[in-house]
C-alpha cells in the first residue's frame, strides 16, 4: 500500500513537473539554435520592416486643367502615407514608405476611389471608372 | 491706306479671336474608350463605342457611339448625357445613323436636365426632371442615311447666366435588332463639371492662403508656405533599436540604444518640402558607453537647408555649418543628440538606463529637431526626405569616426575608412554596408513602437517570430512586430 502510494506521488510530481516544462516550453523559441547569431539570411535581405513602394499614376486628359489632393492611405484610412495635390492629366511616380505586411492602398482624389495592390513595390492607379460592358 | 489696311487686319484678327474663343462643349469618340471620356463627366446608357474596323457604318473619324438594339420606348433606357454646362447661343448639333437591321419604328429625344438645386448633399447626381426640346423619328427603322440633327438651344437657358445643364440625347424603338450610330456632338456653351468630384458643378472653393489647396485639404489653410503634413512612419512611430560594438558582433539584445522616432515632412502646394518636423523619443540605453545620435538625408545637399533647430548639442566632437548641419559632410547631417546620457540620465545602477526591470526608471526623453528648407527656392521633393533617403546612425562612445548604421545604410563623410571591413563587417563599398558576414545588421528599423528586450537577452527570444521571418528572407511573418497571440514573450521585453 505504502509502495503504491510512494509511486503514484512519483508519478504525479513527474507529470506536474513535465507540465511547467512544457509552459516554458510554449514561450521560448523551439531551440536554442534560433538565436540571432544563428541566422544566416540572404545578401539582398533587407531586414526592413516597411518598404519604399511606387504608385505609378496614370493621368487622363481633362477637358479642363483639374487639380485635386491625392491622398494615399491603408485600406481603413488609419495611416495616410501620402498627401500631395495633382493635376488629374499629370503622369506620377509617387513613393512612399509601406510597412511590409500591407499590400494594397486606398487611393483617393476627391471623389475618385479606388484600391490598388501593391505587388513588388509598385502599384498602379488611374482616374478612369470601370463602365459596364454594353451588349 | 496703309492704316486702313491695319485696322481692317486688326478686325479680322478680332474677328478670328472670337470665333475660335466661342466656348463648346464636344465629343467626338475619337479616345476610342468610354471611360475616358466618362472621366471627364460624359455618361452612357446602353451605348458602347464602336470601332470602324469593326463597323464599317461609324459616322466620322475612327470611332462612333454604338446602342444596344433599340426595342425600348423608355427614354431612360439608351442615352447619352453631356457634362454639366454653361449653355450659350447656338444650336446643339450631332450626327447619327441606323445600321439597316430590322427594326419597326427608331427615333430620338433631346432633353436638358436641369440642376436640382434642393438636392441633399449626398445626393451626387443632382438632376432634376429632363425636359424634353427635340423628338425626332427615323423615316424607316431600316434606313442607313446619315442624319445630322440641329436642336437650338431653348432660350430659356440662357436667361440666367449661372445655371447650369446637362444635355440627354435618347434613343427609343420598337421590333427588330437594329442599332444606331451617334457622332461629333456639340453643344454651345461652357463646361463646367468638376471630374474629381462626382462631376457635380464647379464650385468655388474656400482657400484662405490662395495657395490653390482648398482649405478643407490643407492643413495650413492661413499659410500659404504649407500645405500637406507627410508623416513618416504614417501612423504613430518607428522604433529604432541599435547593438553598439560594431565592427565587433554584440549581444543582440538591441537595447544599446533604443529611440522612437516620427518625421513630419511638411510640403507645400507644389509637393516641395518646406519643413520637416523630427521627433525622436529616447526610450533606453543599455550600454555603458556615451553614444552620440545622428540622422542624415542621402545626397541631399545641405545648402537646401535653411537651418536646424531643436538639437541636443553638449559635446566638442561635432563641427557645423552656419545652418546647423554637420560640417564637412557632402550629404546633409543632422546631430540629433550629442550625448545620449545627457537626455537619458544613468541613475548608476545597472548598465546603462532602462534596460534592467527592477531597477529605477528613467522617463523616456523627447528631441524634436525643425529643420527648415528655403521656402522661396526650395525644389527639395518628398522622396529627398523619404524612408529610402532617411539614414539614422550611432556614433560611438563620443569618437565621431565610429558610426553604426542601419543595414545598408552607407556612412557619412566622416567615418573613420579604416574600420569598415574589419572585425565582423563584412563592407563592400557601393553594395554592402553595416553587415556581418552572414548578413547580420547591427540595428534594426520597426514600424511602429514596439517593447526592447531586457539586458543580455536575445532579440528572438522576445519576438518568436522574428527568427523564422529573417531566415525565409522576409517571406514568413512579414507581421512578426505586431502584438499578435503568440508573437511575444512578454517576459523578456521592457
Amino acid at each position: 500500500m505504502k509502495k503504491s502510494n510512494l509511486l503514484l506521488i512519483v508519478a504525479m510530481a513527474s507529470i506536474s513537473l513535465q507540465s511547467c516544462i512544457k509552459a516554458d516550453e510554449q514561450i521560448q523559441p523551439a531551440s536554442t539554435d534560433t538565436e540571432f547569431k544563428s541566422l544566416t539570411v540572404a545578401d539582398d535581405f533587407n531586414w526592413n520592416t516597411a518598404n519604399a513602394v511606387t504608385l505609378q499614376i496614370t493621368g487622363t486628359q481633362t477637358t479642363e486643367t483639374v487639380t485635386n489632393t491625392l491622398i494615399i492611405s491603408s485600406e481603413d484610412m488609419s495611416a495616410t502615407y501620402y498627401t500631395g495635390q495633382l493635376a488629374m492629366d499629370a503622369n506620377a511616380n509617387i513613393k512612399f514608405a509601406l510597412p511590409i505586411d500591407q499590400n494594397s492602398v486606398l487611393v483617393r482624389y476627391g471623389s475618385i476611389q479606388k484600391v490598388v495592390a501593391i505587388s513588388n513595390k509598385t502599384g498602379n492607379f488611374n482616374y478612369l471608372p470601370s463602365l459596364p460592358d454594353v451588349e | 491706306m496703309k492704316n486702313i489696311l491695319k485696322i481692317f487686319s486688326s478686325l479680322l484678327l478680332f474677328s478670328f479671336a472670337f470665333t475660335v474663343q466661342a466656348q463648346t462643349v464636344s465629343l467626338d469618340m475619337e479616345s476610342g474608350d468610354r471611360n475616358k471620356d466618362a472621366a471627364n463627366c460624359w455618361a452612357f446608357g446602353a451605348i458602347g463605342y464602336a470601332n470602324k474596323s469593326n463597323y464599317p457604318a461609324v459616322i466620322n473619324g475612327t470611332y462612333a457611339g454604338r446602342t444596344n438594339q433599340l426595342t425600348n420606348t423608355s427614354t431612360s433606357a439608351c442615352w447619352l448625357k453631356s457634362p454639366w454646362f454653361k449653355p450659350a447661343a447656338g444650336n446643339i448639333t450631332f450626327k447619327v445613323k441606323l445600321d439597316g437591321n430590322p427594326g419597326t419604328t427608331r427615333g430620338l429625344q433631346v432633353f436638358y436636365i436641369p440642376f436640382n438645386e434642393n438636392a441633399k448633399e449626398d445626393d451626387k447626381i443632382r438632376e432634376s426632371t429632363p425636359v424634353s426640346i427635340y423628338t425626332f423619328s427615323f423615316p424607316t427603322a431600316t434606313t442607313t442615311t446619315l442624319q445630322n440633327i440641329s436642336v437650338p438651344v431653348p432660350t430659356a437657358l440662357l436667361a440666367d447666366p449661372n445655371k447650369y445643364f446637362k444635355i440627354q440625347i435618347s434613343f427609343v424603338g420598337t421590333g427588330g435588332t437594329g442599332r444606331a450610330f451617334i457622332d461629333d456632338v456639340v453643344i454651345p456653351g461652357t463646361y463646367f463639371s468638376n471630374p474629381s468630384e462626382n462631376c457635380l458643378p464647379k464650385v468655388i472653393i474656400t482657400d484662405s492662403d490662395s495657395d490653390g489647396v482648398k482649405d478643407a485639404d490643407d492643413a495650413y489653410p492661413n499659410d500659404a508656405t504649407k500645405a500637406y503634413n507627410n508623416y513618416l512612419p504614417a501612423k504613430g512611430y518607428s522604433t529604432l533599436m541599435f547593438e553598439d560594438l560594431w565592427p565587433s558582433l554584440g549581444d543582440y539584445d538591441f537595447n544599446d540604444y533604443v529611440v522612437d522616432y516620427k518625421l513630419n515632412r511638411i510640403t507645400n502646394a507644389k509637393n516641395k518640402v518646406v519643413e520637416v518636423q523630427a521627433e525622436f523619443i529616447s526610450r533606453a540605453a543599455g550600454a555603458s558607453r556615451n553614444n552620440s545620435f545622428a540622422f542624415s538625408f542621402d545626397e541631399l545637399a545641405p545648402s537646401k537647408i535653411l537651418s536646424v533647430k531643436g538639437n541636443s548639442v553638449t559635446s566638442g566632437i561635432f563641427s557645423f555649418n552656419a545652418n546647423g548641419t554637420e560640417a564637412k559632410q557632402s550629404s546633409a547631417n543632422i546631430v540629433v543628440i550629442s550625448e545620449i546620457f545627457k537626455v537619458l540620465v544613468p541613475t548608476g545602477q545597472g548598465i546603462g538606463v532602462n534596460t534592467t526591470l527592477g531597477l529605477p526608471k528613467v522617463a523616456p526623453a523627447t528631441t524634436t529637431v525643425i529643420i527648415a528648407f528655403d521656402t522661396k527656392s526650395t525644389t527639395t521633393e518628398l522622396d529627398e526626405v523619404g524612408l529610402e533617403k532617411f539614414n539614422p546612425y550611432l556614433i560611438v562612445n563620443q569618437v565621431r569616426g565610429v558610426e553604426i548604421h542601419l543595414p545598408n545604410k552607407p556612412s557619412s563623410n566622416l567615418v573613420n575608412k579604416t574600420l569598415l571591413k574589419t572585425g565582423e563587417d563584412d563592407y563592400k563599398e557601393g553594395e554592402k554596408y553595416y553587415k556581418s558576414k552572414t548578413n547580420l545588421p547591427w540595428a534594426l528599423s520597426v514600424t511602429g513602437t514596439i517593447p526592447y528586450m531586457q539586458e543580455k537577452i536575445d532579440f528572438t527570444k522576445g519576438y518568436l517570430k522574428f527568427y523564422d521571418w529573417a531566415q525565409s528572407g522576409g517571406k514568413l511573418y512579414t507581421d512578426w512586430y505586431l502584438d499578435l497571440p503568440s508573437y511575444r514573450n512578454t517576459k523578456v521585453l521592457y
